[in-house]
């Protein structure tokens, strides 16, 4: 039974990592980038730290706990910073449809779908 | 413990981790750059949890827990110079 929910979650954890991963080289944009890598990547790391948790001992555990509030908190920080980074810089959204609401004119046009 | 799906969840994650040095490499704007190193240390903590759980080791988690670390840090920093010219 244990083997099979370890398997499961790293089954889980690599498909939502690799989806944060093809997220992060196809996306059009840096900040639709930034969205998809800080999610998954770290939704990802997450599941394979439950699926590590499963099957071992206290010390392992209890590592890993700190291991993923650690990264919990540091990933928005970071993505945050790069993205402010990008704002400040003046980096154009490039995605179809994009809305800069901030009244600093960083998407292309209004789109039609506008009220 | 030594299962089919350890086997390939490792080598898909090497290849991801192939993926992330392209972008790297590929990448046209330095913000781009950052994110990708990002996304690179996370993978390479991903793939040192899932060695270290099977294997039963635990120092593979503490090298993972200070790669974590490295990696917010050197990416706040850099992500702040790059935008305002000084860190703090």
């Amino acid at each position: 039974m244990r083997a099979f929910i370890f398997d499961a979650m790293v089954i889980l954890g690599t498909v939502v990592m690799s989806l944060g991963v093809f997220g992060m080289i196809r996306m059009p944009d840096l900040y639709t980038r930034i969205h998809a890598a800080s999610k998954g990547v770290v939704l990802g790391v997450a599941l394979l730290a439950v699926a590590g948790m499963v099957r071992s001992e206290w010390p392992i555990i209890m590592r890993l706990l700190l291991l993923v509030a650690v990264i919990l908190l540091a990933t928005p920080v970071s993505s945050a910073a790069i993205g402010r980074a990008g704002y400040l810089q003046h980096e154009r959204m490039t995605t179809p449809g994009a809305i800069d609401e901030s009244g600093s004119h960083l998407a292309d046009e209004d789109p039609a779908w506008r009220i | 413990m030594h299962s089919l799906v350890y086997d390939i969840a490792l080598v898909w994650m090497t290849v991801m981790l192939g993926v992330c040095v392209l972008e790297v490499v590929k990448a046209k704007s330095l913000l781009v750059r950052m994110l990708a190193l990002d996304t690179l240390t996370l993978v390479l903590v991903a793939v040192l949890v899932l060695y270290a759980t099977t294997q039963d080791a635990t120092y593979f988690l503490d090298a993972a827990l200070i790669l974590a670390l490295v990696s917010f840090l050197g990416t706040v920093v850099a992500a702040r110079y790059h935008s305002e010219g000084k860190i703090a």
